[in-house]
């Protein structure tokens, strides 16, 4: 087969205030090929991928791309200005987080991708179009339903259609996999290979090295906002990615299994029960119902799901963040049903947010001010309601020192600190608070292997001084790293519990699809 | 080719806004300038007039001094809610039922001994004007009513309630619009022989204590944080409600505070118009000021500087006053489109081809 280049990306450079993003990246896509940028969270993937879809200009650099305007391929020029323009060229992206109205059906959403939408809009011929391309791909998905009635892999396949309705010959795929289940991961990797039978061509990105060896045609490593490499798949394995993507040798931390933690298996003292819990979620919709959930001192109880499926709701409601239908919780043995948030604060109950911007941290405001949010109210840090300045800032220092969080000083806003800084400060604050019990959202969602690595290993060691861990994430590998036990949740109720130890993947993986079978250990 | 584009500052610039507000200012009197010059007159010439209106003799001076105080009081009422992100568009509302309730106390309660008046209309300013800023507060809590319509449909309510009082119940013997005047142990003292009364230097303090609460407190700290990130707020134990309340009480209890000061610091009766739109020019200062008091009070006394040039203006060239207004309003559209400079910089390159 002859190799066409679809898509050239030449000398491309991207700096951000604190950070090169892109350095100097050149990069090329064949037609018909699986070509996957690999590289740790901050490498500058996701930059590259924005520049070619119009969200970001680049500061320097070229793209040229196929615009099959003869019968020769000829790579042209172009700028793109905009998300418009990328369009216009065939360029479609799908996002990690997806952009899609959740307030709107499947097909008004999809509409909105097609190319030339006529002023009046013919429902008919267009869901014939719709359903063509989805029968195809199998892509099926009612088209009359709202978007927030789907569930997160259902997203993905409107996003994808959006792509393919837009009639885009080059497809990228940000961190596709990151949301999905071992089994939905499978159909989509089937719809990729669909997509390039079919002459697609397609930018697969992750971070994930199993993944990308089992899709691609060729890899390119980025690492620090430049390119290290770009191998045939016939040329790589494991090891040598490995080596390209960290600089020195980092394995993820994974814990010997249950039995050998020094925890005993018979110790009966409890740490958080929950009793028949019901809950509704931000629409009014019973989302949690009739869960039980018995969790001992000093263990770290992982809780495994597709996200959506009601650990959110779990999480509030064991902060005092949502009102609690049905059911009770008690902490150390006290009923905490209902109470106000920084009544189960005094409990020594702490938690550490999933969306760390939006609720861990108050971005705007200087790390310290940040700090403070748990500790303003205390005798260290306010007399007769003056907030102590000073004593504020030494204890911010502190924290920073302790817990090795990069940043240029105690007053300068949060925004300026990385995701996994920002992370390893809230955790620092949490810690802080000398918690019993410690509630973990996606705790590292988004950090890059060392980030990773480094809260993990805090957790770890939370639970070796005998503080509770309740780690409620959507990755099911993190579970499977650090807990004693887990459960795994669907649509609100409890699958089955584990001991973490001789787990069979594939199992799990049908659980939090909701498929049960009977050999779960209870 | 050269492209022009705009880059994300890396430096937060300190002087920044004091640029922005200088060159805003200069635009702003260009604009007005034209005016002038539209209707014959030498803007440098007007210019100059209004400049010796305000400032080139004793009179002028302290009546300046004396239109600066409501001004710093109706600012410092929409900045204190404008921290916590609500957004009182009543301040003007709020004057005239805190100047309603005072009056009640200076014109029904003559019994009241004349020691206790002054404090007790005080008192009242301030419970009128947090009384009006309750009604947003409690439909904001209830039904989550967005507090920019709830607060300036009520000025509107408030305006006319008391018109109500001076043309009907309260009205003076002489059939004007207008009520008695107050008993002279109603009156605020009055300082260098000028109508610099006590008000201005308690609006002063006012001042000081509300930069206190702001910077140094966990109270002030509380509303920052819930202005900048509810979520964030929620999650560190903070009660949002409780907040919203207090803080418009106090808000509106300031707005009502201007208003007794102007009735027993100066017109000495409830008529009509008490209020020069303080309230409202009160939101443009705010927004000038981006929360910084000092700041405010510098402000308010250029645009009371303002208010008497423009006054002085029109009696000797017979311009319209108005003007200032448009002087106001460019000022402050000027800030707005030029606030993108705070976080960017223009810069122009050379494209290679």
């Amino acid at each position: 087969m002859v190799l066409t280049t679809v898509l050239e990306i030449k000398n491309i450079t991207k700096k951000f205030p604190d950070v090169i993003a892109c350095n100097n990246i050149s990069f090329s896509l064949n037609r018909a090929e699986v070509h996957s940028l690999l590289g740790e969270n901050g490498a500058g993937k996701t930059t590259l991928m924005n520049i070619l879809s119009g969200r970001i200009k680049p500061d320097s650099g070229n793209i040229y791309i196929d615009t099959e305007s003869g019968c020769e391929p000829l790579l042209q020029k172009i700028n793109i200005n905009s998300p418009r323009d990328a369009h216009k060229y065939g360029i479609g992206m799908v996002y990690q987080h997806f952009m899609l109205v959740e307030n709107l059906t499947v097909f008004e959403n999809v509409i909105f991708s097609l190319k030339n939408l006529p002023f009046l809009i013919y429902r008919k011929d267009i869901i014939k179009k719709i359903e063509e391309i989805s029968r195809e791909y199998n892509l099926e998905v009612e088209l009359d339903r709202k978007i927030y009635e789907l569930s997160v892999g259902e997203q993905q396949k409107v996003e994808i259609l959006k792509v393919l309705i837009s009639e885009a010959k080059i497809l990228i795929l940000d961190e596709p996999t990151s949301i999905l289940t071992p089994m939905e991961t499978k159909k989509l990797f089937l719809i990729i290979n669909k997509l390039k039978a079919n002459g697609h061509s397609i930018i697969f990105i992750s971070h994930k090295l199993n993944e990308v060896l089992q899709i691609s045609d060729r890899i390119s490593v980025l690492k620090k906002g430049k390119l290290v490499a770009t191998l045939t798949i016939s040329d790589v394995n494991k090891e040598t990615l490995s080596a390209l993507m960290f600089d020195e040798k980092i394995e993820p931390i994974h814990t010997p299994p249950y039995s050998n933690r020094g925890l005993e298996q018979n110790r009966i003292e409890k740490s958080i029960v929950i009793n028949n819990l019901t809950l509704k979620n931000i629409r009014n919709v019973t989302s949690v119902k009739n869960f039980n959930l018995k969790i001992k001192r000093g263990e770290i109880f992982g809780l495994a799901g597709v996200s959506g499926n009601g650990q959110d709701e779990i999480a509030k409601a064991l902060f005092g963040l949502t009102k609690i239908e049905d059911g009770e919780i008690l902490i150390n043995y006290e009923n905490i049903s209902n109470n106000s948030t920084s009544d189960i604060i005094k409990k020594a109950v702490t938690l550490i947010p999933p969306d760390r911007i939006k609720t861990g941290c108050v971005s705007d405001c200087t790390v310290t001010e940040n700090v403070l949010l748990r500790f303003y109210k205390s005798n260290s840090f306010s007399r007769f309601n003056f907030i102590k300045k000073k004593e504020s800032e030494v204890f911010t220092e502190k924290l920073i020192k302790d817990y090795k969080v990069v940043c240029s000083g105690t007053r300068i806003p949060l925004s300026h600190l990385s995701g996994g800084n920002i992370q390893k400060l809230i955790l620092a604050r949490e810690l802080a608070t000398k918690p019993s019990v410690i509630i973990a959202v996606n705790p590292t969602h988004g950090l890059d292997l060392a980030s990773s690595n480094f809260i993990h290993q805090l957790l770890i060691d939370s639970s070796n001084h005998n503080i509770t861990i309740f780690l409620i994430s959507e990755d099911l590998d993190e579970i499977l790293a650090i807990s004693n036990r887990f459960g795994v949740i669907f649509k609100g109720e409890l699958m089955g519990i584990f001991n973490n130890e001789n787990i069979d993947i594939k199992k799990i993986g049908n659980l939090m699809l909701g498929i049960k079978n009977d050999q779960a250990l209870i | 080719m050269i492209k022009l584009s705009f880059k994300r500052r890396t430096d937060q610039s300190k002087f920044i806004h004091i640029k922005i507000l200088f060159f805003s200012i200069l635009f702003s009197l260009f604009i007005t300038g034209l005016l002038f010059y539209a209707s014959g007159f030498n803007p440098f010439y007007v210019y100059k007039e209004i400049i010796r209106g305000a400032f080139f003799s004793k009179h002028a001076l302290t009546e300046v001094i004396v239109k600066t105080s409501p001004l710093i009081l109706c600012s410092l009422s929409v900045c204190f809610a404008a921290i916590m992100m609500l957004w009182n568009i009543g301040a003007e509302g709020q004057l005239y039922i805190g100047a309603f309730f005072a009056s009640f106390i200076a014109l029904k309660l003559e019994w009241i001994p004349s020691e206790l008046k002054l404090p007790l209309m005080f008192l009242a300013g301030f419970c009128g004007g947090a009384l009006w800023a309750l009604i947003p507060a409690l439909l904001k809590i209830i039904s989550n009513v967005n507090d920019i319509i709830s607060t300036l449909l009520l000025n509107y309510i408030a305006i006319l309630f008391v018109n109500y009082f001076i043309y009907g119940p309260w009205k003076g013997k002489d059939g004007f619009p207008y009520t008695h005047f107050f008993p002279g142990d109603c009156h605020l003292p009055l300082f260098f022989d000028s109508r610099i009364h006590l008000g201005v230097f308690l609006s002063l303090i006012i001042a000081v204590i509300v930069y206190i609460v702001i910077n140094k407190t966990t109270f002030g700290y509380e509303m920052k944080i819930i202005g900048c990130n509810k979520e964030a707020a929620l999650y560190a134990g903070m009660d949002i409600t409780k907040n919203i309340v207090i803080v418009m009480l106090i808000s509106g209890g300031i707005a009502g505070i201007c208003g007794m000061f102007e009735v027993s610091g100066i017109i000495h009766r409830l008529q009509p118009d008490i209020s020069s739109s303080y309230g409202y020019t009160g939101i443009i200062i705010a927004w000038l000021c981006k929360r910084k008091i000092g700041l405010i009070i510098l402000v308010s006394f250029l645009f009371g500087a303002m208010e008497v040039g423009g006054d002085a203006m029109q009696i000797t060239m017979h311009i319209p006053a108005a003007i200032v207004r448009i002087f106001e309003a460019a000022l402050l559209f000027s800030i707005l489109g030029l606030e993108i400079f705070s976080n960017y910089i223009l810069t122009f390159q050379r494209e290679n081809r």
